[in-house]
């Protein structure tokens, strides 16, 4: 121990190095490195192109020494090479800090700057620096390179280089100055400059020419000219020279100096185009045009430029050849001269020559050029209107009206121009304004109000204007037109007012269009009246008719608008009485057919009409299959309109065979198809397609719409990445139809109908195929449009709870009120939603007398329950009590004690059984009794008999979804078997979405365990324990478990251990021989070495429930055991003389003796159990097992299942037990329980044990998330021998208190503290005992466990402690 | 023989020395090597200490002067102990032949300790073969049982309990009265649990024919578990700084199994007694007044060591008290009548207590501060620190290596850090406890065998530790320091771990005992 003593101190500082060192390379590679180091590094690596890296070590350089302005200067360098100016710029601000000095820094921070956008500030600081030290060359030379990079700061440059130059006096600065001086156009600060230059190099003939230059730029002309003669006279030929010199006398204003020079390089030249040019104009400017033009003549025939063309035909046109001009012009024009000047002259020309396509076209380029203005603009309409383009005319007359905004004649012809053109809001302006002018004009009154109606916008204005002229004629005419027109404009409330006003028209033409706006209306049932009065007048009236079996139809009167519909079958040519003719009769039949919800009858009709595409067909097709075969032979079928299209892909959608017979879903999909390739929003199309899309029986179909809908541009970028979406969501199959319907959904949101009858009509459709989101959304938009309508209303209420959107509904039904059928609808709505206060404050509404209160206080007691205030849901069904069937009260009851964990519910679920035998509330009350008991494989079988006789008993369904839970196979720990804390809120409250009957793995048969190897997925949890304790015994333990049920019946575990004890003892024995002179000690002494190894297999199969009261459990398992012991002995023998024993004397006769010995064993050990329920309240339990003297008695260290009852390892066989055990529980009381146990062991070494345990267990506290529970107990354990091996005392006698408390907190791991005291009796001496466990339980990954925890056992009559620290896994599928 | 070391260390190592004294040819090996390697180490320490001097003094941080300051008193300390210890004096086992039969009288003072205890102690002097001695029992706790006891062995019984006599001075008083009552030329203190070897006295009288010899003080011996846990053998202190003190004639009474001439005491007027215990103080006046004393390295008398660490605290606490106050109130640089090499060798067991409860907190504390302020005069020179530390850390192990031949020198060295926080509470109360005004005394043996683990005496070093372990990790990881600077101090950190694991893992075990150490046998407990 001593040696290991040593190293764990030699260990310590060791890790904690290592730690250290760890820590700090993760954080930081190179912290060994000095500055220097680094720094140099840094250089090279910079010098190698490796700037990231050299940047790297730079700033940890100068990191270590962030007083060594160096590495400050070379780091902030490295910055601005990788272009981080904004880093640079805070480390030279730092190192400028440091060192006001330093230029390579200020440099630095000057291209920083620069690099951030701050170029002035850059300035500023070099201004700054170079005010202090106005003599620093180098930072003035850098200040005026860096200045002169820019060209708006060449002034600085230039004053930098000033500076400079006084400083220097180099003629290289004085160049670089003059440059800049040039270029900055400072001629007069550059010729005293230059003429510093020129006298001292006079022989440079260079010099001399910038000065001459200089001159000309300060436009000295005449200095200039002097200049250069003096140079021509140096060298008369050079051409150059005397081309700036004719230039210098040019601007002089010596033209004929200038005519000399020129006709001198003209000639010299032989007509070189340049010179010519400047000839020509020299002649120009002279007025010589024929010279002029005889100098320019040559150079137009040779790709002359667009310039030089009009020149010449401008010097033509003044000399007056206009033919000619014109060709030049049109020579241009080809050439692709768009010139202002060539344009119009062109337009005008060919005006004048009555072509006035083609001037319109010119005036065309010029108005696009812009050009049309002043009295081009006059030009320009004339012509437009002549070449009868109205709109170019508007648009060129626009300047003109703006001039004269009131003219008359100008307003009605413009008017007149936008109404050729449908631009009504333009011509509804025009005439606005002429009726300003003259109001009296009822027909352009009535031009206006048409015009003002055709946008929506206007369409108030036009009713208006209408209203004007009724205030002066009335006419039924005009206000159906106005009726019309408010419905347009979805004024329902007026036009509702305005129809009702109106009287009933005589004229049928007038009747039918009053009949139709109620229709449009949704007041089917004035509607109808019109109808039935035109038909009245107009019997024969088939339109009429057909209109009114359709408002039959609306109205639900489907057999009645049948009749109607008989009625137009009779006396139509060729066709038999039973058969409708046309198809408009046809699609009425397919209407009411679907009203009456008689689906068969509406696919014949649909089948039918679709047939009549076919007229060269003599019968219809036999069915759906043959229909579409004729589709696809010959030449392609007349068609049908949209709306038969429609019905008939609607009927079709109730087609029996849907989904198994693809030519019936292909036919509807391509009908709709064909639909919206007409109109894309056409939402009854939109939700058929809807409807469809998820019954295609083949992805090819599906893919094949993708390339059919209208609006999708397969393959394009946009639908890659939209479809690559939905992929991501639902894979690739689910992902395209996701993103379908989504398209589908977008389009019906692009354009909503606006009236409420069509509203109603698609809410209708929506509705009939399931979509009730669709439905309630175009029920809403009803409603917003009619507010009052009761019917709506209704309608939304009961798609709202078909939707199951109960806070929908329950807005609904709290605008009506204290009804008391209302409100329980409400608190049941409130009950579905889990909120239970909700449900007693409507209980409370509802008087008591009223028949619906039992229902209602029923609904409270299943609030109260739901919300586990069990006492107060007990106490509703005692105000039940006979009002209700007895029954579903004793149901109520029972499912109460079975939350407040009362076993009496099992004997209440009896009592339903025993009742009504054969019931459904019998079936359900059996499953739930064996739910409350905790067989979940005989539940599981009971909720399926259940449901199969209400297969959609949601709460059922959830109950069984429960049981499905609790089946699923876990893989626990020995230590911690199951979980603690409650499991997410939501996943209680709706367990169906979290566990998947397919999703339950290995849960299904044992087929299924079969394919486990392939699958991969073998689970093993492993457990490693650590324990020592105060005899020196340490060891661990580790295990692996795996778990799954068989048929649902069985559930079966898995195991593979693996221990190892170790026991390391030190033993002395002495003796003492008396003589004459010295007592003669002798020791011997023994220092053993023990080890046992133990490696199982176990197999643990149950519980599994035989009838109704008996369960089995059994566990095999396998054991080997490797022993060894390793000894050494050794004797001593001391001498102590009798005068001091304080020094004895050593004799030094030592023996030594080592012994080895090994052992190897195999077991087979096992257990059955057998379990029975006495009462509903008490249950007891036999059980047999053969163990060995490793497995502990878990009533003597209850919690440490892992436990080690073996002091002496040496001394220690594998001795097997057989044990007889019978143990009993009570319930008292929900909460307190009474557990006992009896049992008897027999060992293999011929000891015996009885043991004896009682114990209470009383929950103090009982919470979903916390749970406290106290134990008193008794335990007593009597053996018929002692052996020291093995923990084996004449009695042990233990009582005490045990503590289990449990606490989660919200999403973190929940603590887990156990403790006992107890007092402790063991032959004859009475001491303490204390047991504590502290774990917590971790949930990482959803159902996987992590335990990590540390068990202390200490026991002071034998001194005994036991310390156990472990990590254990567990898993539920 | 020359005073100089040089001049010695030259002539031994020519062999031109005449070796007369018992083993000092065989001891030339070992002493020329110590001297070599004392040699080496002072001069890389001060090589050391003056570059690290040069380093610090341009740009002084508080945490890097007090290290200098803690680095100059450590090799202050070195220096001292080099100069002294390298040079040992032995005896022959069997002592000298006695010139005449002195009587002899044995002092067993006692103060409540167990009968047992009592009783083998009494037993063993009654086996003690000379003549003529007469025992005194000198009992300050009255207690009857013990007067009976020592009446039945032979011995006399003194009580200034039973006599009515103030008790004051403890056991200087108590031996002063026994001195008072008796008569015999020569004086052997024996503590009440000090068994004594039959011979004590006739291999220790021989010595006595050397006319100034004042005391001859023996080695110690101690029932001790097995591997000496609290290092109560203090070997270094036995077999090479006692043997060095006898060289230089400053050898210290140990206050038991040591053989006074009474002439010698009453020329002082008796054991002092104005420190807490009679024994340093004692030889310490005695070696300044011209008197000599000799040790004589093998042990005749084995008694009780403390089994806890509370016991060590209190026995070493006093022990540090008794020395401090001396260092203090009576320094030995300013007591007249010593010389030179007397008030070396006096200083160094001061310096050591000094050493180890003022500069070890410093050594402590600085790495702590590094990690917390980040900033070190050092930095950058980590290189040449390591190779100057290293250099002069590897002689000073050589140096202790031939300089403690037979005591485990690392042991000690980590038993001085380990106790630090005894050591400076000592030193600081010392200065509070000038001559006149002294703190109780107590008796350390009084329940020798009581088993008790007292875990609050472990609280400095775990919090140390505690702190070593977590704020290097701290400022890593919130980057307060350089990561360099980190693993530099990680090295300080780590030591310091790895000195005072030792004691906290000494505790926590439970001491074995051999059967031939086991006390409770011998004394009967």
């Amino acid at each position: 121990m001593a040696l290991k003593r040593r190293w764990l101190a030699w260990f310590l500082p060791l890790i904690f190095l290592g730690l250290i060192l760890w820590s700090a390379w993760h954080r930081d590679p190179d912290f060994w490195r000095s500055g220097a180091s680094l720094h140099q590094a840094a250089r090279e690596l910079s010098c190698q192109g490796e700037t990231l890296q050299a940047l790297e070590l730079a700033r940890k350089a100068w990191n270590r020494e962030p007083g060594n302005t160096r590495y400050g200067v070379f780091l902030g360098w490295l910055y601005l090479e990788r272009r981080q100016p904004r880093e640079a710029l805070e480390v030279f601000r730092r190192v400028l800090s440091l060192d006001g000095r330093a230029t390579g820094a200020l440099k630095g921070q000057a291209q920083a700057l620069e690099l951030l956008g701050d170029r002035a500030g850059a300035l500023r600081l070099l201004e700054k620096y170079l005010r202090e030290q106005p003599r620093d060359r180098e930072m003035l030379q850098f200040a005026a390179q860096f200045a002169a990079r820019s060209a708006g700061d060449q002034a600085a440059a230039i004053d930098y280089y000033q500076r400079l130059y006084q400083e220097t006096r180099e003629p290289q600065v004085r160049r670089q100055l003059l440059d800049l001086l040039i270029a900055g156009e400072r001629f007069k600060e550059a010729l005293p400059l230059q003429e510093e230059e020129a006298g001292e190099f006079p022989e440079n003939q260079e010099a001399w020419h910038r000065l001459a230059l200089l001159h000309y730029w300060q436009q000295d002309y005449q200095a200039a000219a002097q200049i250069y003669q003096q140079l021509l006279a140096r060298g008369a030929q050079d051409a150059a020279l005397r081309r700036e010199a004719a230039q210098a006398a040019n601007a002089a204003g010596q033209v004929d100096q200038a005519l000399s020079q020129y006709l001198w390089l003209y000639g010299r030249y032989q007509g070189k185009p340049e010179y010519a040019l400047a000839l020509a104009r020299l002649w120009s400017r002279k007025g010589n045009h024929a010279e002029t033009a005889a100098v320019l003549a040559p150079l137009v025939k040779d790709k002359p430029e667009p310039e030089l063309r009009r020149w010449y035909a401008l010097e033509l046109l003044l000399t007056r050849d206009f033919a000619k001009s014109l060709q030049a012009y049109e020579a241009a024009w080809q050439a692709g001269d768009t010139h202002q000047e060539t344009i119009v002259n062109l337009a005008r020309l060919y005006a004048q020559k009555r072509h006035f396509a083609k001037a319109a076209a010119f005036w065309d380029e010029a108005s696009r050029r812009q050009l049309l203005k002043g009295d081009l603009a006059w030009e320009a309409a004339l012509t437009y209107s002549y070449a009868r383009r109205y709109g170019q005319a508007l648009e060129t007359l626009g300047p003109l009206h703006r001039r004269d905004p009131q003219n008359p004649k100008l307003l009605l012809f413009m008017g007149q121009l936008h109404l050729y053109q449908e631009n009504w809001g333009r011509a509804a302006h025009y005439f606005s304004a002429y009726l300003k002018e003259k109001p009296g004009d009822d027909a352009v009154r009535q031009q206006l109000a048409e015009v003002l109606s055709f946008k929506p916008e206007t369409r108030e204005e036009a009713l208006g204007q209408y209203a004007a002229i009724l205030k002066r004629r009335d006419d039924l005419a005009l206000r159906l037109k106005r009726i019309a027109l408010l419905l347009q404009n979805r004024r329902w409330q007026d036009a509702a007012r305005e129809l009702k006003n109106c009287p009933r028209a005589e004229e049928p033409r007038l009747l039918r269009e009053q009949a139709r706006l109620c229709l449009w209306l949704g007041d089917l049932d004035a509607a109808l009246a019109h109808f039935q009065a035109l038909l009245s007048k107009e019997p024969r009236n088939r339109e009429a008719s057909l209109e009114m079996a359709r408002v039959l139809i609306y109205l639900g009167r489907a057999p009645e608008a049948l009749e109607v519909l008989r009625t137009l079958r009779v006396g139509q040519a060729g066709v038999r009485l039973d058969q409708p003719g046309d198809r408009v009769l046809l699609t009425a039949h397919i209407e009411a057919a679907l009203a009456g919800r008689d689906w068969p009858e509406a696919q014949r009709w649909a089948l039918r009409l679709f047939c009549s595409q076919f007229p060269e067909k003599h019968r219809p097709a036999r069915d759906w299959t043959e229909a579409r075969s004729w589709l696809k032979e010959g030449k392609p079928p007349a068609g049908l309109d949209l709306e038969e299209r429609t019905w008939v892909a609607r009927a079709l959608c109730h087609h029996p065979d849907l989904e198994k017979n693809g030519e019936i879903s292909r036919t509807a999909c391509d009908l709709v198809i064909l639909n919206l390739r007409k109109n894309r929003y056409h939402h009854p199309s939109l939700l058929i397609l809807a409807y469809l899309l998820p019954r295609l029986p083949r992805y090819e179909d599906l893919s094949r719409m993708v390339r059919r809908l209208p609006g999708i541009r397969a393959d394009s970028p946009e639908y890659v990445a939209a479809l690559a979406f939905f992929d991501g969501n639902l894979g690739r199959q689910g992902g395209k139809l996701d993103y379908l319907l989504h398209v589908l959904q977008e389009y019906r949101r692009h354009r909503w109908p606006h009236s409420p009858g069509e509203l109603l009509a698609l809410a209708e459709l929506a509705r009939e195929l399931g979509d009730t989101r669709a439905a309630s959304r175009y029920l809403d938009r009803a409603l917003a449009l009619r507010p009052g309508d009761q019917r709506l209303a209704a309608l939304k209420l009961q798609v709202r709870l078909d939707r199951k959107d109960w806070g929908g509904a329950l807005k609904i039904l709290e605008k009506q009120g204290n009804d008391p059928a209302a409100v329980l609808k409400a608190a049941h709505l409130y009950l579905y939603r889990g909120q239970y206060e909700g449900v007693k404050a409507a209980v409370q509404k509802i008087p008591a007398g009223n028949a619906s209160y039992p229902q209602a206080l029923l609904l409270q007691a299943r609030a109260c329950r739901l919300q586990r205030s069990y006492p107060e849901a007990l106490k509703t069904l005692e105000r039940l009590s006979g009002r209700i069937p007895q029954e579903e009260l004793l149901m109520e009851r029972a499912q109460v004690l079975e939350g407040l964990g009362d076993k009496q519910a099992a004997a209440v679920y009896e009592e339903i059984i025993r009742r009504h035998p054969e019931s459904q509330a019998a079936r359900v009350a059996r499953a739930r009794r064996d739910r409350s008991r905790g067989d979940w494989a005989r539940a599981y079988r009971s909720y399926a008999q259940a449901l199969k006789q209400a297969p959609q008993d949601i709460e059922l369904l959830n109950e069984l979804e429960y049981i499905r839970q609790q089946m699923r196979p876990q893989v626990a720990s020995r230590s911690f078997p199951y979980a603690r804390g409650e499991r997410r809120p939501e996943e209680g409250s709706r367990p169906w979405q979290f566990s998947r009957y397919d999703r339950e793995y290995l849960g299904r048969s044992l087929a299924s365990l079969m394919q486990v190897p392939q699958e991969g997925r073998i689970l093993v949890l492993p457990e490693a324990i650590y324990f020592t304790d105060s005899n020196k015994l340490y060891g661990g333990i580790i295990r692996f478990a795996a778990g799954f049920w068989i048929t649902k019946v069985l559930p079966v575990q898995l195991a593979v251990e693996y221990r190892e004890y170790n026991q390391n003892i030190y033993s002395q024995i002495g003796w003492q021989e008396k003589k004459p002179q010295a007592i003669e000690q002798h020791q011997k002494n023994t220092v053993s070495a023990n080890r046992l190894r133990r490696a199982e297999v176990a197999l643990s199969l149950g519980p599994l429930t035989v009838g109704e009261r008996l369960r089995l459990s059994g566990e095999i398992i396998g054991r080997g055991y490797w022993r060894r012991i390793d000894q050494r002995v050794y004797h001593k023998w001391y001498g102590y003389p009798n005068i001091n024993p304080g020094f004895p004397q050593y004799y030094g006769q030592d023996l030594l003796l080592d012994f080895s010995h090994k052992e190897n064993r195999n077991r087979l050990f096992g257990s059955l159990s057998l379990g029975m329920h006495l009462s509903p309240r008490t249950e007891a339990t036999l059980t047999y097992s053969r163990r060995d003297i490793f497995d502990q008695d878990p009533h003597l260290y209850p919690r440490l299942y892992q436990g080690e009852g073996v002091l002496n390892l040496e001394e220690a066989r594998i001795t097997g037990v057989h044990q007889v055990d019978l143990a009993a529980s009570h319930q008292f009381r929900p909460g307190l329980d009474w557990r006992g146990s009896l049992g008897g062991a027999f060992f293999s070494d011929n000891n015996r044990r009885l043991t004896v345990y009682q114990g209470l267990f009383w929950q103090a506290l009982k919470q979903p998330r916390m749970q406290l529970e106290f134990n008193p107990h008794v335990y007593l354990a009597a053996y018929r021998q002692r052996q020291q091996a093995y923990f084996s005392p004449g009695s042990y006698l233990a009582m005490g208190l045990g503590l289990n408390f449990h606490r989660q907190f919200f999403r973190l791991p929940t603590i887990i503290l156990q403790g006992t005291a107890q007092g402790v009796g063991q032959h004859g001496d009475w001491g303490p005992a204390l047991h504590g466990l502290a774990a917590l339980e971790w949930e990482p990954v959803h159902n996987f466990f992590f335990n990590p925890y540390v068990f202390y056992f200490r026991e002071w009559v034998d001194n005994y402690r036991l310390l156990s620290v472990g990590l254990s896994c567990r898993y539920a599928f | 023989m020359s005073k100089n070391p040089f001049s010695f260390f030259w002539a031994d190592l020519r062999g031109r020395l005449p070796y007369r004294r018992y083993r000092e040819r065989e001891d030339r090996g070992r002493r020329l090597r110590a001297l070599f390697f004392s040699l080496l180490t002072l001069i890389l320490g001060a090589a050391y200490i003056l570059w690290a001097g040069i380093v610090i003094f341009r740009d002084p941080g508080v945490q890097d002067v007090l290290f200098l300051g803690a680095e100059v008193l450590s090799f202050f300390l070195l220096a001292v102990l080099a100069a002294d210890t390298w040079h040992l004096r032995y005896h022959t086992p069997a002592g000298l032949a006695p010139a005449a039969a002195y009587p002899v009288d044995i002092f067993v003072p006692c103060c409540g300790e167990p009968l047992e205890v009592i009783r083998t102690t009494l037993q063993a002097v009654a086996g003690i073969a000379y003549a003529p001695v007469q025992v005194y029992v000198l009992d300050d706790g009255g207690s009857p049982q013990v007067a009976e006891l020592a009446r039945s062995l032979g011995c006399q019984y003194l009580s200034r309990r039973q006599e009515g006599l103030p008790l004051g001075d403890s056991k200087s008083g108590n031996l002063n009265f026994g001195l008072s009552r008796s008569r015999g030329e020569l004086i052997l203190v024996l503590d009440a649990d000090q068994v004594p070897a039959p011979d004590i006295l006739t291999r220790l009288v021989g010595f006595f024919r050397l006319d100034r010899l004042a005391f001859v003080q023996t080695k110690q011996a101690f029932f001790l578990p097995e591997g000496d846990p609290f290092y109560n053998g203090d070997e270094v202190f036995y077999d090479a700084v006692q043997l060095s003190n006898d060289q230089a004639n400053a050898v210290i009474s140990c206050g038991s199994g040591v053989l006074y001439r009474r002439r010698a005491l009453e020329e002082m007027g008796g054991f002092t007694t104005w420190n807490i215990v009679e024994d340093v103080t004692t030889s310490y006046e005695l070696l300044s007044r011209g008197w000599k004393g000799i040790y004589f390295p093998y042990p005749l008398s084995r008694g009780l060591a403390p089994q806890t660490l509370a016991g060590v605290y209190r026995q070493r606490f006093q022990w540090c008290l008794d020395t401090m106050r001396l260092f203090f109130w009576d320094n030995p640089l300013r007591k007249p009548g010593l010389n030179f090499r007397q008030r070396r060798h006096f200083l160094l067991i001061m310096l050591s207590y000094l050493v180890s409860g003022l500069v070890f907190p410093v050594f402590c504390v600085i790495p702590l501060l590094v990690y917390l302020r980040g900033d070190s005069s050092l930095l950058g020179q980590e290189t040449m620190y390591w190779a100057l530390r290293g250099a002069y850390l590897a002689a000073t192990i050589l140096m202790f290596r031939h300089l403690f031949v037979r005591g485990n020198a690392l042991k000690q060295f980590k038993m001085l850090c380990c106790l630090f926080p005894v050591y400076g509470a000592a030193t600081l109360l010392a200065l509070f406890y000038p001559p006149g005004r002294k703190p109780a005394y107590r008796v350390n043996n009084r329940r020798p065998f009581a088993e008790s683990r007292e875990w609050w005496c472990l609280t400095p070093h775990l919090g140390v530790i505690l702190l070593h372990l977590t704020l290097p990790l701290l400022s890593l990881w919130l980057g307060w320091v350089l990561p360099r600077l980190i693993v530099f101090n990680a090295l300080f950190s780590a030591a310091i771990i790895w000195l005072l694991a030792d004691l906290v893992l000494t505790v926590i075990a439970k001491p074995q005992w051999s059967p031939v150490l086991d006390p409770r046998r011998f004394y009967g407990a």
